[in-house]
């Protein structure tokens, strides 16, 4: 289809935010409802209803009028679910009418007539199994381990994990010949103008997504929102009326995706000094259904294995498991987490086996600049750890306490007789990639034009609620063109011509944001004057070619930026109540410069608190290949007594310009230390998160029981 | 305008006054109470309130909220709302009442949920019936032909309140005694697995080396209250600090309760039962 | 049912079913909780008012116990004096706002002051708690509030 001219976003006459395109009580706006799959995997052969009233609207896989296919990077899947279901809860139909309620009664009577499939259907469409096959050094040795040394194996587990916004998810289209409306809170504006156009086969400059305000910036819902949208442009352009679609608390909950369970075993053989001669790992990541993005989050998975520490010869197996489960995501992060959660969790092991203080290991065993990464390139510097690593250690005296607690379950029977609590302190230490793997070679644009009445409009590819960076942009956009901050507009719409808008996940935008503005506003500012008004001027930022990262070789460098940091997490066992209290945690960060400090602690502690929630309270039960209701009632975000005090410091090279992204490092981070102190509390037996209650007791009991047979 | 509910809406009646509710009763006999509302809602995820189709709501009954300070009790409105409890100043609302409403929801629900609802809604499996059950507390249930009292002790083995029509729960009656040392533990909210919550309450009056009196009890949801009254009385009278051999008994009899429950308790309940017995039986200290 | 009311100050008359909760018609008639959820069971926050000078969840409420009573908002809160000085002190903590809950956060921490006015630091971090967010903006809400609280002394102190 020929592409229109391109015209900047600024110039455009049909789309206006400020019109009341998508007010609430617009007249002849339909409801729509998802219709979902209730069975796990069965082949479709037909749909039965009631009779859709006037005026109703129904889409079904055949009425999609361009690509059927929704497309995340390298994955892609079905709009709607046609010949074989995959999960329960997939979309197959959607449907629209004047009430929701009467919408959603309709949609309740819909059945679609599924059959079992064939035992050959079945093998050929059973979910599959991505592999990948890491080699480092010497397979052998890698796999048998070296002799004479001592071998440390652990399998380490965690669970998967609610995005945990509350904010209601409702997604408004309006589809026009000449404009395709879209209202919604995503992450990723440019991926929903690319979905939506490709569903509607349409020109992605007709598609104008207005980008509302989504809570804070870990907000994981990446791509789920655009196929929302995909979901409602599809009605509205069936029913030629604008259509808003509501997703139940409990929908979300049960279909939205989630953080990706993993389970990793790792053996390593360890010199007597500590070194890692060789390391085995099997991973495997649940991706869930048509494994959304699997690439991207095993390759960082095993980033997060192999990257922190030396190595000798090293083999990992990991596997991205899809299943018949919905489809899981980046929540908290795209992956390296889950890997930093193993190895550092298999370190703490480590540590106990060499008798060794676990601040001492990691700092002799980070990488120093002699040495190559895990995927042959050259450090031209230590790493960052090296220095981060024993001064978070000594600022929150790691060793000492670590060895106080150490011999604190040497007391045994003070704590049974007085039931004092129980304390452990954990250190972990790791990174946050920045960028994607697979797509980080995206351009960024920014966007100013000077109107004729004076104000400034900004077309910057991030949607954010912080506040204070938008407040920070204005003012220095303000100061370059000496014009009032109220002058000054961010205009929170999104076309065909940012391609490269969001994720802000991928914290990209957030880095090179910045100096883009300063470039446009002083282009504004060397034309004005001399040209009329209005003027735009659009700067746009685009990789320099470097060293790319091969998914296949796993060679290269794997991200555009890593941020370091380490975390010491404190914490109490109350024996007498199964409960973990967290007394502090302390963070050291290396992310360079912060735009905002402000903003930046916000992002850390907006990690801290997922990686609490993920450790402790937060728990998903699978029943029959769906979330159990009754983990919707009672999924918890941390409360007011998992929260502790948190002393966040930042760390800033003396020659960093430019900021790099740290949204996941809290996440990352604090899990595995706050798994390190559980342990160190109250048994080196528990390896898994979330920790429950009753694995304490268990813990407990097993404490209790050692303590009897030595007396 | 959509409303989320089907049928002919119900009939609802405000009363201002407990009399007036009560004569409500007469062409209505069939009529169901709704006070504060959040038992029933806080169970049920609903878009509508739902309500019967005759339904007498007593947010407007002042008298039913009253606050009565007698010589030797306390008299608490039914329909008093639990922060309005929590207010109460001084030591007329004993502290274990108090810790276990201060733990039930958060402090806006509080504003809605009342004594009685609890009470009558929950039956023993309520957060506030154990407390007032160790405090020996009495409710007045109210008709339009007069009035009786019930005790804890009858509630705890019916498993409930049972009112019928045309009752109302009026009146909570808390005797005032001295209880120098009270003991509160909760485990787990609404949000909890029902085998990993708990709580236990204990109160004790120890008076020149001796335990004078002793009260306890363990309340697992799902399962019901422990109370065993007669290793209460045993305990009673027994020098400070209990000697070894006591406690160990005492633990074993709790531990026979445990089995005895209609429905099991988890491990993890058993063992915090357990610990939470031990840990009470080392702290009774002289005043 | 047409049942007359005080919404923010305001004499309002508000049309719903008796089996609608206070939540809902307020949505829906009088604009208010725009681009806001809640659980339906009280616990999330984000539909609470202040219903005759007593907090509480309007999803719970039934409409049909409002008449003639007072309603005050987070919304009408937030164009109070109180809302704004303490706005100022958030933002010198460095507060980064939260679509979610930062107004719902401040609305329900005074409306907690109001009801029980000695209420300490530790007690403000647990009523802060009680309103489940994602956002780090609870340390910023935790200094915020204690200042606050020093400042009431400082003022009693200075009365006296």
């Amino acid at each position: 289809m020929a592409r229109a001219k391109k015209k900047s976003a600024a110039e455009d006459p049909h789309f206006s935010p400020e019109k009341e395109l998508f007010h609430p009580s617009l007249p002849l706006l339909l409801a729509g409802v998802t219709i979902r799959s209730e069975v796990p995997h069965a082949r479709i052969v037909g749909v039965v209803h009631p009779p859709l009233p006037e005026g109703w609207t129904m889409v079904l896989p055949h009425d999609i009028p361009g690509n059927p296919m929704f497309q995340v990077l390298r994955s892609r899947f079905p709009v709607l679910g046609d010949e074989v279901v995959q999960y329960v809860g997939e979309p197959l139909a959607l449907v629209a009418g004047p009430d929701e309620d009467e919408v959603r009664w309709f949609a309740s009577q819909v059945r679609f007539v599924t059959k079992n499939l064939s035992l050959d259907e079945f093998v050929e469409d059973s979910p599959h199994l991505k592999r990948k096959k890491v080699i480092g050094g010497d397979k052998t040795q890698a796999l048998m381990g070296v002799a004479g040394t001592m071998e440390v194996e652990g399998v380490y587990s965690s669970g998967p994990q609610d995005h945990g916004h509350l904010d209601p998810v409702e997604i408004m289209v309006q589809v026009t010949p000449q404009v395709v409306g879209v209202r919604l809170k995503t992450q990723w504006p440019a991926h929903v103008v690319g979905s939506v156009a490709r569903a509607l086969d349409r020109d992605p400059n007709e598609v104008k997504v207005l980008g509302t305000v989504s809570s804070g910036t870990a907000n994981s819902q990446v791509w789920y929102p655009s196929l929302l949208a995909v979901h409602a442009a599809l009605l509205s352009q069936a029913s030629g009326k604008p259509v808003s679609m509501k997703l139940t608390k409990e929908e979300e909950f049960l279909f939205s995706p989630k953080r990706p369970e993993a389970r990793t075993l790792l053996r390593t053989t360890l010199a007597p000094d500590g070194r890692i001669l060789s390391l085995m790992a099997d991973v495997v990541v649940q991706t869930g259904a048509y494994g959304v993005l699997d690439d991207e989050m095993l390759d960082r998975t095993v980033v997060g294995i192999l990257a922190p520490y030396k190595l000798g010869h090293f083999v990992v197996n990991a596997h991205a498991e899809a299943s018949h489960t919905p489809p899981r995501g980046p929540v908290g992060g795209l992956g390296e987490g889950l890997g930093l959660f193993a190895i550092e969790s298999h370190v703490h092991d480590l540590c106990r086996a060499l008798g060794q203080d676990p601040a001492q290991w990691r700092t002799e065993q980070t990488l120093t600049k002699e040495c190559s990464s895990f995927s042959g390139v050259p450090l031209r510097a230590d790493s960052p750890l090296k220095m981060l690593i024993p001064q978070l250690a000594r600022s929150s005296d790691f060793s000492r306490k670590y060895a106080a607690y150490e011999l604190m379950q040497e007391r045994l029977e003070r704590f049974q007789e007085e039931a004092l609590p129980l304390r452990g302190i954990g250190l972990a230490a790791g990174f946050q990639g920045n960028g994607f793997l697979a797509g980080g070679t995206n351009p960024v644009n920014v966007e100013a034009r000077l109107e004729q009445d004076g104000r400034l409009s900004l077309y910057i590819p991030i949607v954010t609620a912080n506040n204070r960076l938008v407040q920070l942009w204005k003012e220095s956009a303000a100061a370059v063109l000496q014009i009032p901050v109220t002058d000054v507009r961010i205009c929170p719409v999104f076309t065909g011509d940012h391609p490269a808008g969001g994720p802000s996940i991928s914290s990209r935008a957030f880095e090179i944001v910045p100096r883009l503005l300063l470039q446009t506003c002083e282009g504004i500012a060397q034309k004005r004057f001399r040209q009329p008004l209005p003027i735009t001027v659009r700067k746009v930022y685009r990789r320099n070619k470097g060293p790319a990262w091969d998914s296949d070789d796993f060679s290269g460098k794997p991200f555009l930026t890593f941020s370091w940091g380490a975390a010491v997490a404190e914490v109490e066992l109350i024996p007498l109540l199964a409960e973990i209290r967290i007394r502090k945690i302390s963070l050291l960060i290396d992310a360079g410069p912060r735009i905002d400090e402000a903003s930046a602690r916000n992002a850390v502690t907006e990690g801290v608190q997922m990686a609490v929630g993920w450790a402790i309270t937060e728990s998903i039960q699978w029943e029959n290949l769906t979330i159990s209701h009754q983990s919707f009632l009672r999924y918890r975000l941390p409360g007011p007594r998992e929260l502790p005090p948190l002393d966040i410091q930042f760390f800033e090279g003396p020659k960093e310009t430019a900021p790099r992204g740290l949204g996941s490092l809290g996440a990352n981070l604090v899990a595995p230390a706050l798994l390190s102190a559980i342990r160190q509390a109250v048994g080196p037996d528990l390896k898994s998160i979330p920790v429950s209650r009753k694995m304490l007791d268990e813990a407990l009991r097993y404490h209790e029981a050692s303590f009897d047979s030595e007396r | 305008m959509s409303v989320a509910v089907e049928g002919p809406p119900p009939l609802v009646y405000s009363p201002r006054s407990l009399a007036e509710a009560l004569a409500l009763f007469v062409p209505n006999p069939q009529a169901q109470l709704f006070a504060g509302g959040t038992a029933w809602h806080t169970e049920h995820l609903t878009t509508s309130i739902m309500l019967p189709p005759v339904t007498l709501s007593l947010h407007l009954a002042e008298d039913l909220r009253r606050i009565t300070y007698g010589e030797r009790s306390l008299d608490l409105g039914g329909t008093l709302s639990l922060n309005q409890l929590l207010s109460v100043g001084g030591p007329w609302v004993p502290s274990i009442l108090k810790e276990a409403a201060r733990v039930i929801g958060t402090s806006a629900l509080r504003n809605l949920a009342t004594l009685a609802g609890n009470v009558c809604q929950k039956g023993i499996l309520g957060d506030l019936f154990p407390a007032l059950h160790l405090l020996g507390a009495q409710f007045e249930i109210r008709n339009l032909r007069g009035s009786r009292w019930l005790t804890t002790q009858q509630v705890a083995e019916e498993g409930r309140v049972a009112l019928a029509p045309g009752e109302i729960l009026t009146r909570v009656r808390i005797p005032q005694e001295d209880w120098p040392q009270t003991f509160y533990q909760k485990i787990g909210n609404i949000r909890t697995p029902w085998d990993e919550r708990l709580a236990m309450m204990g109160l004790a009056r120890p008076k020149n080396g001796q335990l004078e009196a002793l009260r306890l009890s363990f309340h697992l949801p799902h399962s019901g209250l422990i109370r065993i009254q007669s290793l209460e009385a045993e305990l009673a009278g027994q020098r400070l600090p209990l000697p070894h051999r006591v406690r160990s008994q005492a633990q074993e009899r709790v531990d026979e309760a445990l089995n005895q429950l209609p429905v099991p308790a988890s491990i993890f309940q058993r063992d915090r039962v357990l610990h939470m017995m031990r840990w009470i039986l080392t702290r009774l200290d002289d005043d | 049912m047409k049942l007359p009311l005080i919404l923010n100050g305001d004499d309002v008359t508000l049309d719903g079913d008796t089996r609608e909760s206070l939540f809902t018609v307020l949505q829906r008639e009088a604009g208010v909780f725009q681009e806001k959820t809640n659980c339906r069971k009280g616990t999330c926050g984000r539909c609470h008012v202040v219903l005759d000078s007593k907090e509480v969840p309007s999803c719970l409420v039934p409409f049909f116990q409002v008449k003639q009573r007072e309603v005050v908002t987070p919304e009408g809160f937030s164009q109070t004096d109180e809302y704004r000085q303490f706005r100022l002190i958030l933002d010198e903590e460095g507060l980064v706002e939260c679509a979610e809950c930062t107004d719902v956060q401040i609305f329900h921490l005074f409306s907690y002051l109001e009801l029980f006015p000695q209420a300490g630091k530790e007690e403000c971090r647990m009523v802060i708690g009680e309103i489940p967010c994602r956002c780090g903006s609870r340390p910023v809400l935790e200094r915020g509030a204690a200042r606050w609280l020093e400042r009431k002394e400082a003022v009693r102190v200075g009365r006296r």
